[in-house]
């Protein structure tokens, strides 16, 4: 019908002319104007009339033009903005205004979701998410689309075009409003082609422009139909594709923003700066100056200015601060608005624990109004004294108890208080002890006379300030070292190691059925990686590309964590931290220009003082500033043994697999094939629990002694001769046989590397398998074990800490491959399913797109 | 053969023709010509039903075969389906966690449910908020915005025998800022005054007085402008308070509620219990959700994104109901001198 038509509206255009046109009204040329107005003239003027010349056209851009087109674009939006706000704004506005709409939400929940996410990562991913999904949304309809049908039909669906007005809008938006005009006749002629419209047909114009809209019809329906399967998985996709790069950027960037910590220490320090201390210092000095400085206070004090650090840190501030707010020589105490009560009360206490009565007690107890008295007598008001002196007020308070005895005599003759037996257990119960411990004496001996003065004040300042400092500079250092080398996820250390374990499933080949079968539990994965090692072992070249693929990767910790050691400047920068502090702490010059001592705290910081070399200096083993590198040290330790360990077990399989272990060539042959048997196990398998129980293994109790001929090996297995042969005797474990741990140990740790091992670590510059073995062959296997007597290496003399053991022993290989494993499962699986499912739908919508703009000739136009 | 509309009362149709002897009840079309319908829930949801049926079946067949009469209204009614197949499976890759570990199982679980749940909740808090425009705007102004009316749409015949050419299309009355449909907001044709009583209504509201002469086009220009302002505080806040309903739904406190819930209805007690149980979290999560974390920004977070939402939809309406058309001081009597002889065309 529509053909009709349009054929119809064709030949009526294109009809000859009549030379003459019948107009409705009359056009003449005027010469003369009429006065008033003149119909005739103003029709004639056609100028005046005639509708300005369209200003629309297609949008043709080229990818050079795309930053113009985005600024041109935004300047709309914005515009649009205003229009919408101002009640200005059209229909195509609005629709911008929804596109903002929803850009505006999205930024709004990815920022709101971000923060409540933990890590870098977490946070950059909402966003990348949010990217991902817009993205997915322009991307497949281009995809899956636009281009197959451009490449199909030749048409571009996608056409923009812009109208007289400069609002772009989709050209086939609404198919019964093209505008086709904007399409030259040749342009047209040309899709025309493509598309394979016979060139003589008539009206070709309109049939190819209604093949365009049919294609474009079927293709925005296909589009509306798939996008709502497609855009989330497609978004799903590219996030989890573009996890690994944010990881290596997000890295590099914490990995710098690190550095800078301690490139720019005293700026950083300066930044991290709290006046806490200070603060809470100096509203105590306000609540308590010029008061008597009670243990209390000092105790206050102590945690107050140590806040932050560890408990040893306020002992050790306590006791400095006893020493030196208290004056040196005779110890002065003084009475408090409190001492009455307290005296009170610690005489009922210590009477209590006596076999007296309980009225007894009450009666003979100095009743805190009596000692109130007694302090206010003109005797103690506002006095100090002496140990010495405070007898005498010791002396006079025991009177009081003697009065009050004689008192409850008085009232209660029937039981009296016998002067043999109970008028010394009340008298030697409270007064007749140690001064500082006595119930009366102690109250006393708390309230020192010494007063919280202008200097004790400067003494207390002036500590703060340096806490103030070192607690800055300490937490640029932890900051420091928790970005790279914490055990936190996206932490340097913790990326490099994800990074080293996924490329270790790829380096050894693990097929995906082999990670899917082995997935569910570690034993699985001990046999499968036993017999991967074993293979590889066996072949010289694939041995060499293993090992040298495992060191080159092993060596990226360079490139992730910016250091391959404890770092030097870090050393550095904790060492003038710590040694600034102590040496401040030694010498702390007050205002009034003396000088004090805070011995302990200084020894805390850098460690005690011994005699070293003739010198008095720090024994830096147990102090903060040891711990505050250990940390660093102990984390490098824990992954580089990891590894370490794992190029140790290749190596000793390698040794295996060409017969040449030097350790094993005197002994009998079925020992070497339980020897063998059993490292080969240990390699792939070492737990500390093996090496806490000095390796138990089921053994022949009576192996054949004589036979001292080499091992067999084929594809890199021992082909055994007798190991689990002789079916006659029960194998046992033989505790007592320390040779065999010593073997063992000699076999994996000691034996000499395989050449071909030791050309890879010379070109790969691998150096630390060396010190490795030498550690764990010393630490670990030296150590004394009380069960099996003589069971260790050496001497026994090992002393390294259960911690130093865990951490030289690392993760054992297939615990670390289980692991691995178990991800690298996950993440396929998930690929997978979603992978499938996107391809198998962009699989139909091409497809489909094979169908589209089938159109029949119009019957007249059939060639032949 | 396209006939205008204007003769709808004409018994001039070519199929469908409710006026046929031998046409059954059902086969009546509702609407023989452009009907204004309530704005009631009942109707809202009738539409939608249609919509969506329409939606999944008629449209996508009119636009795979590359039917000449598929028009950007079924392409538009088209644009549900991604919306709600979208919504299914972002709520299905969330929840795909059959294959993790027993530990990360746990957590993406948790995490998957609560997000598959700020999808739902994005979708209604979207399509609902918007009434936070649109009714203080009705309210104040007696313009509807979202007044909906059935459009008949004339097609052209797909083939030789098709008769059936008319199609029912739901739009609405202001749906286009710029063709509003003012025809169908005039009042019965009876009389001038039934005529335009409901822009008397609306005038008088506005405070462009009571009694005018020609109410209707005083008041046009002011409910374009309402229109306008208040598609674009839509079209914006509606977003910032779906990002707020998200923000809801993967507060933690949801967990509890995903262990208790339950889809069964037919379990009566069970499914009583989710549904209040599902009240409660929902305050609590509101709850958690302003009061945010403890540390750094997440404190702020909710509170930022709660207050954006509230201030756009309150300076939406502002806006809506300042307007830069100030009543003509003049009545429109006085300007038209009386005594001057008038030709209206």
């Amino acid at each position: 019908m529509v053909n009709m038509i349009s054929s119809y509206i064709h030949n009526y255009n294109n009809k000859p002319q009549p030379q003459t046109k019948s107009q409705d009204v009359e056009i003449v040329n005027v010469k003369k104007v009429k006065p008033n107005f003149d119909i005739n003239r103003e029709l004639a003027n056609r100028t005046f009339i005639k509708p300005l010349p369209g200003q629309g056209h297609l949008v043709k851009n080229r990818i050079t033009d795309l930053p113009a087109v985005l600024v041109k674009d935004f300047a709309y939006d914005l515009k649009a903005l205003k229009d919408g706000y101002t009640g200005k704004a059209n229909d195509h506005q609005l629709g911008k205004l929804n596109d903002m709409g929803l850009a505006v939400g999205g930024l709004s929940l990815a920022g709101f979701l971000a923060t409540i996410k933990q890590t870098p990562k977490t946070k950059a991913m909402e966003f990348i998410g949010l990217a991902s999904f817009l993205a997915s949304m322009s991307i497949w309809p281009k995809v899956a689309i636009q281009w197959p049908a451009q490449l199909i039909h030749g048409v571009n669906i996608s056409q923009q075009y812009e109208d007289s007005f400069g609002r772009k809008k989709k050209f086939y938006l609404d198919p019964q409003f093209i505008p086709w005009d904007l399409y030259s006749d040749k342009e047209i002629n040309k899709i025309g082609d493509r598309l394979g419209v016979p060139r003589d047909m008539n009206n070709r114009r309109d049939f190819i422009q209604d093949k365009m809209r049919k294609i474009a019809v079927q293709n925005n329906t296909l589009w509306m139909l798939t996008a709502g399967f497609a855009t989330p998985v497609m978004s799903a996709l590219i996030c989890s594709v573009s996890e690994p790069y944010v990881n290596k950027y997000l890295n590099n960037m914490q990995m710098k923003k690190a550095d800078k910590l301690l490139n720019n220490f005293s700026d950083s320090t300066e930044a991290m700066k709290s006046d806490k201390i200070i603060k809470n210092i100096e509203s105590f000095i306000e609540l308590h100056k010029d008061q008597p400085l009670t243990d209390d206070m000092i105790k206050t004090l102590s945690e107050n200015l140590t806040d932050g650090f560890d408990g040893l840190a306020t002992d050790a501030m306590e006791e400095d601060l006893k020493k030196l707010l208290r004056p040196d020589g005779v110890e002065k105490y003084t009475l408090s608005s409190t001492s009455a009560q307290s005296m009170f009360e610690n005489a009922k206490k210590a009477l209590k624990q006596s076999p007296l009565d309980k009225e007894m007690i009450d009666a003979v107890a100095p009743k805190p109004e009596q000692l109130t008295n007694l302090f206010e007598s003109e005797a103690y008001a506002g006095k100090d004294f002496t140990k010495l002196q405070a007898q005498d007020l010791l002396d006079d308070i025991s009177m009081i108890v003697r009065r009050n005895i004689n008192e409850y005599n008085a009232s209660n003759p029937v039981r009296p208080i016998t002067d043999e037996i109970e008028k010394p257990i009340i008298l030697n119960r409270l007064v007749d002890a140690k001064f500082d411990e006595a119930p009366i004496s102690k109250v006393l001996a708390s309230t020192s006379a010494a007063r919280f003065n202008a200097e004790a004040q400067q003494i207390v300042k002036g500590a703060a300030k340096v806490m103030t400092d070192l607690k800055a500079k300490t937490d640029v250092l932890d900051k420091f070292a928790y970005i790279k080398f914490a055990s936190a996820p996206e932490t340097g250390l913790a990326n490099y190691w994800n990074d080293v374990a996924e490329n270790l499933m790829e380096i050894f080949k693990f097929t995906p059925e082999e990670i899917k079968k082995t997935r569910m539990d570690r034993e699985l994965m001990t046999a499968l990686l036993r017999e991967k090692m074993e293979k590889i072992a066996s072949d010289g070249a694939e041995y060499n590309r293993v090992l040298k693929a495992m060191c080159e990767k092993i060596n990226t910790l360079k490139d992730t964590v910016k250091a391959d050691t404890i770092p030097s400047n870090y050393i550095e920068a904790v060492d003038s931290t710590y040694d600034t502090a102590s040496e401040t702490f030694q010498n702390l010059k007050l205002e009034n220009g003396k000088i004090v001592n805070f011995d302990k705290m200084s020894q805390h910081l850098t460690g005690p003082k011994a005699i070293i070399n003739g010198n008095q200096e720090h024994f830096t083993d147990q102090s903060l500033k040891q711990l505050q590198k250990s940390f660093v040290e102990e984390r490098f330790l824990g992954i580089k043994s990891t590894f370490e360990g794992l190029l140790n077990s290749m190596n000793f399989y390698r040794k295996v697999a060409t017969n040449s272990i030097e350790t094993l060539k005197d002994r009998p042959r079925e020992i070497k094939e339980e020897i063998i048997e059993f490292c080969k196990h240990l390699a792939v398998d070492r737990h500390m629990v093996d090496f806490e129980t000095k390796f138990y293994m089921l053994r022949n109790p009576y192996p054949n002694m004589d036979d001292l001929s080499d091992v067999e090996v084929k594809d890199g297995k021992v082909i055994n001769k007798y190991l689990g042969k002789n079916k006659n005797i029960e194998n046992v474990d033989i505790p007592g046989d320390w040779d065999f741990f010593k073997t063992v140990m000699k076999t994996l740790y000691k034996e000499p590397l395989h050449p071909e091992t030791e050309a890879v670590f010379r070109d790969t510059n691998i150096t630390g398998v060396g010190a490795y073995r030498d550690a764990v062959y010393k630490d670990i296997g030296d150590t004394k074990y009380f069960c099996k007597l003589d069971h260790f290496v050496d001497n026994g003399k090992s002393e390294a800490t259960s911690v130093r053991k865990f951490q030289l022993l690392g993760m054992s290989p297939d615990d670390l491959f289980s692991k691995i494993g178990m991800r690298k499962y996950n993440s396929h699986t998930w690929t997978k399913t979603f992978g499938t499912i996107g391809g198998v739908l962009l699989g139909v919508t091409l497809l489909a797109q094979f169908f589209f703009g089938r159109m029949k000739l119009p019957e007249n136009s059939k060639k032949g | 053969m396209i006939l205008p509309i204007t003769n709808r009362h004409n018994s001039l149709n070519f199929s469908a023709n409710n006026q046929k002897d031998d046409q059954s009840e059902e086969n009546k079309l509702p609407y023989t010509h452009d009907t204004v319908l309530k704005n009631t829930f009942s109707n809202r949801m009738r539409i939608g039903v249609d919509k969506l049926t329409n939606a999944l079946t008629v449209y996508p067949a009119k636009g795979l075969n590359g039917s000449k009469n598929a028009n950007f209204y079924e392409f538009l009614t088209m644009g549900m389906v991604p919306y709600l197949v979208g919504s299914a499976m972002l709520i299905a890759v969330f929840n795909s966690n059959k294959t993790f570990m027993p530990f990360d199982k746990k957590n993406a679980s948790s995490l998957g449910r609560r997000l598959g749940l700020g999808v739902v909740f994005y979708a209604l808090a979207k399509s609902a908020s918007k009434m936070l425009i649109t009714q203080p705007v009705k309210w104040m102004t007696g313009v509807d915005t979202e007044q909906p009316y059935a459009k008949v749409q004339y097609e052209l015949p797909e083939n030789i025998n098709d008769t059936d050419i008319t199609s029912i299309e739901y739009h609405k009355v202001p749906e286009s800022s710029e063709f509003i449909r003012w025809d169908l907001m005039y009042g019965p044709e009876d009389n001038a005054k039934t005529r335009n009583e409901p822009y008397d209504k609306i005038a008088k509201k506005l405070g462009l007085g009571t009694n005018l002469n020609d109410s209707d086009q005083e008041a046009k220009p002011r409910i374009r402008e309402i229109v306008i302002k208040s598609a674009t505080a839509k079209n914006i806040v509606s977003y910032l308070w779906a990002a707020t309903a998200v923000g809801i739904a993967i507060q933690e406190c949801w967990d509890k509620f995903f262990e208790v819930g339950t889809w069964k209805f037919w379990h009566g007690k069970q499914f009583a219990k989710t549904v209040t149980t599902f009240v409660k979290t929902l305050g609590e999560s509101i709850k958690d959700f302003y009061k945010g974390g403890k540390n750094g920004m997440s404190r702020y977070a909710g509170k930022t994104l709660l207050g954006a939402a509230v201030l756009g939809t309150v300076i939406g309406v502002a806006n809506t109901m300042t307007s830069s058309h100030k009543p003509s001081k003049l009545d429109s009597a006085d300007i038209i001198e009386k005594s001057r002889k008038y030709v209206v065309n």
